[in-house]
């Protein structure tokens, strides 16, 4: 189990390095990144100046062999823009990022394992299959559409909440409830699947055989024995929740790491756009080698050797 | 197949002359479609999408750059101020949203299509490459499977079209790296159970050359559950190109695509929400009817995926 771990662990920072190389040569092979700053007319000596000033005089072999040891320094390279510390640009707005993860994933959890479970126990009635249905539908549908029209509902016919910004408590409730639909699409399809398995055992049988309470059944063995198979699920989402965060905080102007990113790639911010990057890889890595470890863990029929997925 | 022998076989004493009946069952009947009238709908819905993606511009009304600027933002026919000149309306520079809309569909559609077609085509090709080798072959092809999950790829897509630069060419190779790691994985451990059945061993000993062994004998083998795999994915390109057109990374000017639309709705919701919601009606019943097709196929062609 130690050497499975350990294996894993190496294989993930393997992963994480291959990424920031891919990232920064395929970011680099865009063109001399001094012309994201200055216009064509200037002059060759002051932008020499400031490919010196900046480091980009060397070779890009050179280049990354600095760009790598100093991420080990903690350095991640300043914004050609105004001069601060990537870090300090990214870390500054990544709270509001957190913020909104966190609000959009416990709305997703409770509406998705409530649904799910209704979709489970109902199994084959009309309730099982409308609940599945709009699960699809919550998947299919852009989070961005979904987007303009929670705003054309709340915002623009009922003027109840906020659109832009995040001043207010009120602010984060669309955003939220934007991505938080979405991602409960899915949930309550592995919650349905996970549950139907469940209320299948021998042990639920136990259950109404020693007379415990319909609720008590399904609270106290069901939900505990189905959650294993959905939380690691939910794990495997993380990547998916960001990659959502980034089109919502940019629609309601969230200023989060997500807007952040938009806002760097389009005026080619190298040091902020690769150090996001980074993040986001390290994160949904840690995500799923965690989820891999904890799966070995709750459940020791699954054998470690073999494909974890 | 046992249903219709079953069924000639009761209506042939009843004609006459001996000639076969002719009792054609309805093609609901042929599909085992009965009584799943949500998939007969999305099945009708496809359809009619792919016929206007292909044919739509024999009913295009204007052409999609057109420009009006005497007729900016006017209601669609149903709405109050609207005319039957324009069925949906105008958007900001006076252009027929509905001939937009056809415009932009035959775009989507095709970038999904070809997207989809290049990851299941680049992604079964590593998997059965890595299947065959084993070895480091595959611990390298594996490693790239690792690192394509651990980053989100619509951040990937944005820096890469953001920094190395649009056009549709960048555009549709990019959309189709989207998923090669699903087929890959699917098509690698497939093989590998491929390569231990006796069919596999039966034509490798009879000497054939590799190249015919996986073309021939194992491909069509592990093609259905590749086809259902490519229904699953296909409504996840089609959205990827729609957010990237819709934040204005994807599809330019003058080419349209519905995301593109959607993304300069967006800016009039308050004078003129047609100009939104209309597209977005448009992709968002496609991907909902292409995620049904794909489960009911699915969960009839191959119940081991779930």
């Amino acid at each position: 189990m130690t050497r499975y771990i350990l294996i894993k662990i190496l294989r993930s920072f393997l992963t994480l390095w291959i990424v920031v190389t891919a990232v920064f040569f395929v970011l680099r092979a865009s063109g001399d990144p001094i012309y994201s700053v200055f216009s064509l007319g200037t002059p060759e000596a002051t932008l020499d100046v400031f490919r010196v000033k900046w480091g980009i005089d060397k070779s890009m072999i050179e280049q990354y062999f600095i760009y790598v040891s100093d991420i080990f320094k903690g350095d991640f390279g300043t914004s050609f823009f105004d001069g601060r510390q990537a870090w300090d640009i990214v870390m500054e707005r990544v709270p509001k990022t957190l913020l909104l993860g966190g609000v959009t994933f416990s709305i997703s959890v409770v509406i998705g394992v409530v649904l799910g479970a209704i979709a489970a126990l109902k199994h084959g009635t009309f309730w099982d299959r409308g609940i599945m249905t709009a699960a699809v539908a919550a998947f299919s549908m852009p989070s961005y559409f979904l987007a303009l029209l929670l705003i054309l509902l709340f915002s623009l016919q009922l003027r109840w909440l906020p659109t832009a910004g995040a001043s207010t408590w009120q602010h984060i409730i669309l955003p939220a409830t934007t991505l938080g639909l979405t991602l409960a699409g899915s949930i309550a399809r592995f919650t349905r699947s996970a549950m139907l398995e469940v209320l299948r055992q021998s042990y639920m049988r136990t259950a109404r055989a020693k007379g415990a309470s319909r609720f008590r059944q399904i609270a106290w063995h069901a939900l505990p024995n189905a959650a294993i198979p959905t939380v690691t699920v939910i794990g495997f989402q993380l990547g998916w929740l960001i990659g959502g965060s980034v089109v919502i905080e940019t629609v309601f102007s969230w200023p989060g790491a997500g807007r952040l990113f938009i806002t760097a790639v389009g005026v080619r911010d190298f040091a902020v756009v690769q150090l996001f990057i980074l993040m986001v890889a390290s994160t949904v890595i840690t995500a799923n080698l965690l989820v891999d470890i904890l799966y070995g863990y709750l459940d020791p029929r699954i054998s470690v050797t073999g494909d974890s997925k | 197949m046992k249903r219709a022998s079953k069924e000639t076989g009761s209506t042939n004493p009843t004609t006459p002359r001996g000639r076969l009946p002719i009792r054609r069952r309805s093609l609901v009947k042929r599909l085992g479609l009965t009584g799943e009238w949500l998939v007969t709908a999305a099945m009708i819905y496809i359809a009619f999408i792919l016929f206007v993606s292909v044919f739509g511009f024999l009913f295009q009304p204007y052409p999609h750059t057109q420009t009006n600027l005497f007729n900016q933002l006017q209601p669609p026919a149903f709405m109050q101020g609207g005319s039957w000149e324009h069925i949906l309306g105008t958007d900001d520079l006076g252009r027929d949203v509905l001939s937009r809309l056809i415009k932009g569909l035959q775009l989507s559609v095709l970038i999904g299509v070809i997207g989809t077609a290049i990851g299941a085509v680049l992604g079964s090709f590593l998997g059965i490459v890595a299947a065959h080798f084993r070895g480091w072959v595959e611990e390298i092809l594996m490693m790239l499977v690792d690192v394509q999950v651990s980053l989100p790829f619509i951040i990937f897509a944005l820096a890469v079209l953001a920094f190395v630069g649009n056009s549709l060419t960048i555009l549709i190779i990019v959309v189709g790296i989207d998923g090669w790691e699903r087929y890959a994985r699917l098509s690698r451990s497939m093989v590998l159970s491929a390569n231990q059945q006796d069919y596999v061993l039966a034509v490798r000993s009879l000497g054939l050359s590799n190249t015919k062994i996986y073309s021939r004998h194992v491909l069509p083998n592990i093609m259905g559950t590749l086809i259902v795999q490519m229904t699953i994915n296909l409504p996840g390109v089609i959205l990827l190109e729609s957010t990237l057109s819709f934040l204005g990374l994807g599809v330019q000017p003058p080419l349209t695509s519905l995301g593109q639309i959607l993304g300069v709705g967006r800016d009039y919701l308050i004078l003129a929400p047609w100009i939104a919601v209309a597209p977005g009606l448009v992709i968002f019943f496609l991907t909902l009817s292409i995620a049904i097709v794909g489960d009911w196929l699915r969960d009839r062609l191959d119940p081991t995926l779930k």
